[in-house]
């Protein structure tokens, strides 16, 4: 048979061929044509649901915080071995126990202004406050940070001697250690909610996400449509 | 097209109106039809409902477009027809030859090639590569050219063509067959 032929005869047999389709799919039109205002609704509920977190989380912060600032003082401290002695005052107080700090809290904050005002009688005024708040315990917190500075020197050329000596071995399984802990999986609420949301979230700014590298889960970014916050952009 | 209840223009402008009594009407004149359009471009009936749902959402949101140039039924058909290869397209498989012994699991009750009946064909239709189907639904039965159907699909003209004869090959030695067949349960 001739393509023509049959392809006319293909053609004819749908020429007035009808189906019946299924009962209810007039409805699905009808429905479709004047959508429901209910569609708002899962917006609302997923903004309650982040509402919910964000609570969650701003419980669980503060027990955390007395935590981070312990390990920022080594850091602050250390660095303020070299500079101007200024500099020192104002940021030191803030890791001195509660009664001495009330003392050297107030002074610097009278500083502050006088400076500004560039009277140098004043300034050397306020830098006797200093003196005498550097005695008693500010001293201390450096002296021990001094210490802290200088072993992990001593340290450091230990490690590159050992390279040098070529015994790798030690060294690599030292750095491997921590990869392992970050692939440890699910350690705290941070990992747990990153993990339902990645399951559930496949866009690269996600519904939510924590940074959970330190022990401490933080909010790094949420992105629900119409509000975005990105701890990372933002740097 | 029968419109028994209500005139040709009264379904127009019922439709262009928005009023949902005459588009129901509408489709309720049109939609046995369209299904037929619609079953051959998919591989069932639930998918060319499917289709066929979208197909009518379309045509009343730009029935509007419709300006009365040709006749009303042909307007809705390539409405249906363009939201058929959209779909398609959308779900574009791979496209692989997929077995086709199943195409006459349901023997036709004529053994004659002239009275094939509908049903038979479009199960063969179906049961056709997604490729090969679109190809041969949009030259064989709505004219498309080869440039035309290369142009939507995104293919190339020669690609267009060879799609075509495999599913007419396919689609011959199928109907054979599925004669075959038939005719030995009425001989036998």
């Amino acid at each position: 048979m001739q393509d023509k032929a049959f392809d006319q005869l293909l053609r004819d047999k749908f020429e007035e061929a009808e189906m019946q389709p299924s009962a209810d799919l007039w409805n699905g039109i009808s429905e479709q044509l004047s959508p429901k205002p209910k569609r708002s609704l899962p917006v609302y509920w997923m903004a309650a649901a982040v509402a919910v977190i964000a609570v969650t989380i701003g419980l669980l912060m503060p027990m955390q915080k007395t935590e981070k600032i312990r390990l920022q003082a080594p850091e602050v401290a250390s660095n303020d071995v070299s500079p101007v002695p200024a500099v020192t005052v104002v940021k030191t107080p803030v890791h001195v126990s509660s009664a001495v700090a009330d003392k050297v809290e107030s002074t610097p904050l009278i500083i502050a202004p006088r400076i500004k005002l560039s009277n140098r009688e004043k300034e050397l005024a306020a830098l006797q406050p200093k003196a005498t708040s550097d005695r008693p315990v500010i001293k201390q917190p450096e002296v021990v940070s001094t210490l802290a500075k200088v072993e992990p020197k001593e340290e450091a050329p230990k490690e590159e001697v050992m390279i040098a000596k070529a015994d790798p071995s030690e060294y690599t399984d030292a750095a491997l250690e921590p990869e392992h802990q970050e692939n440890k999986g699910i350690r705290n609420v941070g990992d747990l909610v990153n993990f339902v949301v990645n399951k559930v979230d496949k866009r690269e700014k996600k519904f939510i996400q924590f940074d959970t590298n330190d022990d401490n889960s933080s909010l790094v970014s949420i992105n629900i449509g119409f509000i975005k916050f990105n701890k990372k952009s933002d740097k | 097209m029968k419109l028994t209840q209500y005139s040709i223009n009264e379904l127009l402008e019922g439709c262009k109106a928005g009023n949902r009594k005459m588009q129901e009407a509408l489709y309720r004149q049109t939609a046995p039809k369209m299904l037929v359009v619609c079953m051959r471009y998919a591989k069932d009936k639930m998918e060319a409902e499917d289709v066929l749902q979208m197909g009518y959402i379309k045509i009343f949101q730009k029935i509007n477009e419709y300006r009365g140039d040709g006749a009303f039924e042909g307007w809705i058909r390539k409405v249906m027809v363009n939201t058929a290869i959209e779909s398609y397209r959308k779900n574009l498989r791979t496209m692989n030859v997929v077995p086709i012994e199943d195409a006459y699991d349901q023997p036709s009750t004529g053994f004659d090639f002239s009275r094939l009946g509908m049903q038979d064909l479009l199960k063969v239709i179906q049961k056709l590569a997604d490729g090969y189907r679109v190809v041969f639904n949009m030259y064989i039965i709505e004219g498309y050219s080869h440039k035309e159907i290369a142009e939507t699909l995104g293919i190339s003209e020669g690609a267009s063509k060879s799609q075509l004869s495999r599913a007419r090959a396919i689609l011959k030695e199928e109907i054979i067959k599925m004669e075959g067949i038939n005719y030995a349960t009425h001989a036998g």
